[in-house]
């Protein structure tokens, strides 16, 4: 047994022994373990019990949703998101429609609205071309065109076969209204400034604009005039606007928006940053010249068939029988009137005719008859089918001409007026509103074919005259001088006679004359110094005058120089004279 | 040889001669019929500064109104500097003036402009005194006395205005 035992235990043994010190190495492993991850551990357990505890994940998966968010890679997450946020927006739009609905207006009414405004046009056009085409008349109707306009028949048949071409177009900086760039088609001749009419554009989009959008983003996009179209396609820094000849189709517009688009990607740093130098924008020449197409009209080759036409034909001739019927009618009352109206003696008929079922009448009266229009009562008229237009009249006798004047012009005792073969004379002196008076009234008397008055004098006229000669005078300096040299100061005694002349006759209109002294200076150097240099030559200028006897109330001023001006006509010192 | 575009405004009351100046300058014209200006005109003129650089002056002639309000403020945008207009003959010019001279400061800031007191030929029924001058606050060198009719300092105006946009 023992050596069974011992035959046994030798081998059990090693393996008991073995098994223990795996035990042992367990336990040791787990010791060390404990005491080196302990706090790990604990912290493990932690968050596994957090993970464990819905409230506080969700808690803490809240406050980093968002970043997360933005840093995931966005198809992705459309990916994955769609389908459960489309069920979700299906489901409670099912549940609660109406606020959906309101949501969703202010952006899906205009959007709406606007693309029913753009089918209808688009249909009115395709509309209009149908019926322009579908008439094959159009051959007879051109010969006849070239032989009423004289043109030549082939120019004549261009004109009308070609559906439109786009003649101009204006690329235009949306702040300033300035020309950014424009082409046009060689036969054009564009009359007018570029710069101007695209001032005009600007001007006009922004006059409907204020006069009649309701919304803010609401343009005017499109100008007729004539036979001409002009489309105006709208970005962030700038406007195209193509001027068409013929009928625009809608899709030109579209194909605008595109080129002005692109305008925009190549070159928005330039739009942006366009302080008045249009020449870097000469770039967009290529894409503005893409802008001018043209296309052929499609032409009617059937023949003209007179059934498609018998039945308005006589429906027109029914119209037009009973049409005539009324009129003949109308006119019978109308010719009744005016032999009413010629019957009185103090009528002159001096026009009449027949406008669309109305009695156009134009003539004179005398205002110490009845006025013309009383006559209505009498007649079979209507006051509606009546358009006349009366003038009152005078009578010519010279006599009486000479009493409306006297009494109209009412001349001071001064002035003396006579008629003259129809012609007025006046002489005397006169104040400068009654000579004003006069020519404003007199023309308008009847039986005064003219006026002469030569021999009428103004005190004012006397002032001017001699203001002109100060306003002439000019003294000059050399180049950032001051000094009055000799020669010039020669030229202010023709200065200090003529201030004399003027004191003395503003006496006779009640008046104080003031003198003006403007300096000037040069446009080289500074502003500063310029404006310095100008007040001081008006100041020496000025204390010379008062020392040679003028006494007249004066003021100074400093006027900056000019560009592109001879310096030697801009250093200088003038005159004039005011009244107050 | 570079060309600065630059986009100016008339401005002042009814009648003050904005359109007939605008002529003056332009074509050399004027006219003493009165052509009220519907909504706006425009006109253009090219100013040489020197060799290298000219100015092209776009001139916008706003319809008569007798204050900033009526005028569409939509026209004034973008304007590198405007021409104060008034009429020396009509004390009541200056108000309107002094108006709009607000309006436009508070709408584009401190852009350059000159004052134009014109029908300067009109000497004996000149309003203005210096006193009145005064009140537009303005230097003496943006002040100039013009007349459309004659043509006086018409050009000086213009140019001095032009001269300050270079600058
Ligand atoms: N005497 C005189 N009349 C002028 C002058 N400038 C304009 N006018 C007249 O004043 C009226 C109004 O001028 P206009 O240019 O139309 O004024 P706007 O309304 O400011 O454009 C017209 O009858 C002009 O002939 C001027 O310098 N002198
Ligand atoms: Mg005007």
């Amino acid at each position: 047994m023992a050596a069974h035992l011992t035959e046994k235990t030798a081998d059990t043994i090693e393996q008991d022994n073995a098994a223990f010190d795996m035990l042992i190495e367990q336990k040791r492993y787990q010791m060390l373990k404990t005491l080196l991850l302990k706090e790990e551990e604990q912290r493990l357990g932690q968050l596994e019990s957090y993970f464990n505890n819905p409230d506080a994940h969700a808690e803490k998966i809240a406050q980093v949703l968002p970043q997360a968010l933005q840093q995931t890679d966005t198809t992705a997450l459309h990916g994955a998101l769609s389908d459960t946020v489309q069920s979700c927006i299906i489901e409670s739009i099912q549940e609660n429609p109406v606020l959906y609905a309101d949501a969703l207006y202010p952006v899906i009414f205009p959007a709406i609205k606007k693309s029913i405004a753009e089918a209808l046009k688009q249909m009115m056009q395709s509309l209009n071309q149908a019926i322009e085409q579908g008439f094959s008349l159009h051959r007879f109707a051109w010969h006849y065109e070239a032989w009423r306009s004289g043109l030549p028949y082939r120019e004549v048949v261009l004109r009308h076969t070609l559906a439109y071409r786009v003649e101009q177009a204006f690329l235009i900086h949306r702040e300033t209204g300035l020309l950014l760039h424009h082409v046009s088609l060689e036969d054009v001749d564009a009359q007018r400034d570029g710069d101007a009419v695209s001032a005009m554009l600007t001007a006009i989009q922004d006059f409907t604009k204020d006069s009649f959008a309701v919304n803010s983003d609401d343009y005017l996009d499109m100008i007729e005039i004539g036979e001409y179209t002009v489309f105006l396609s709208r970005g962030s820094y700038a406007v195209l606007a193509c001027v068409i000849q013929g009928i625009a189709p809608y899709s030109l517009r579209e194909k605008f928006d595109v080129i002005l688009h692109d305008i925009h990607q190549q070159y928005g740093a330039l739009l942006k940053n366009f302080a008045g130098d249009s020449a870097p924008l000469a770039v967009t020449e290529p894409d503005l010249q893409a802008c001018l197409l043209a296309e052929r009209k499609q032409l009617d080759k059937t023949e003209f068939s007179p059934k498609y036409i018998l039945v308005p034909l006589m429906v027109l001739c029914a119209m037009l029988a009973y049409w005539g019927y009324d009129n003949w009618q109308f006119e019978q009352r109308a010719a009744d009137y005016v032999r009413l109206l010629q019957h009185n003696q103090s009528i002159v008929i001096t026009q009449q005719n027949y406008h669309s079922g109305q009695l156009l009448i134009n003539g004179l009266y005398d205002p110490l008859s009845e006025h013309p229009d009383t006559l209505i009562a009498q007649s079979r008229l209507q006051a509606d089918e009546i358009q006349s237009h009366w003038q009152a009249y005078q009578s010519l006798a010279p006599v009486f001409v000479e009493q409306r004047l006297k009494q109209l012009l009412q001349p001071p005792p001064t002035v003396s007026l006579t008629l003259e073969n129809n012609r007025l004379v006046i002489t005397g002196i006169a104040d400068d509103a009654w000579i004003n008076k006069l020519a404003i009234i007199t023309p308008a008397i009847a039986g005064v074919s003219g006026v002469d008055s030569d021999k009428l004098q103004s005190y004012q006229q006397q002032i001017e005259i001699l203001n002109t000669q100060i306003k002439n005078i000019a003294v000059y300096f050399m180049s950032s001088s001051t000094e009055l040299t000799e020669d010039q100061a020669q030229k202010l005694a023709d200065l200090v006679a003529a201030l004399q002349q003027i004191q003395a006759l503003s006496h006779s209109i009640n008046k104080t004359p003031h003198l003006l002294i403007t300096g000037q200076a040069d446009v080289t150097g500074t502003l500063e110094k310029n404006s310095v240099l100008a007040q001081k030559r008006a100041a020496i200028v000025l204390e010379y005058l008062q020392q040679h006897g003028v006494f007249i109330d004066t003021n100074v001023k400093a006027q900056l120089g000019q560009l592109n001006k001879e310096g030697t006509t801009q250093r200088k010192v003038s005159f004039a004279v005011l009244f107050n | 040889m570079k060309i600065l575009q630059k986009k100016i405004c008339l401005l002042g009351d009814f009648g003050v001669g904005k359109t007939s100046l605008v002529a003056r300058f332009v074509n050399n014209e004027y006219s003493e019929k009165y052509l009220t200006t519907v909504g706006v005109k425009m006109d253009t003129k090219l100013i040489a500064v020197n060799d290298e650089l000219s100015i092209k002056l776009i001139i916008w002639d706003i319809a008569g109104e007798n204050s900033l309000k009526k005028i569409s403020q939509t026209y004034l945008r973008g304007a590198a500097g405007f021409l104060l207009v008034i009429d020396g003959t009509r004390m009541n010019t200056l108000d309107g003036a002094l108006d709009m001279k607000r309006g436009i400061r508070e709408l584009l800031g401190d852009i350059p402009f000159v004052v134009l007191l014109n029908k300067y030929d009109l000497t004996t029924q000149w309003e203005l005194t210096a006193a009145h001058i005064e009140r537009l606050n303005t230097p003496q060198e943006q002040l100039f006395f013009t007349s459309a009719k004659s043509g006086e300092q018409v050009e000086a105006a213009f140019n001095a205005l032009s001269y300050v946009l270079t600058l």
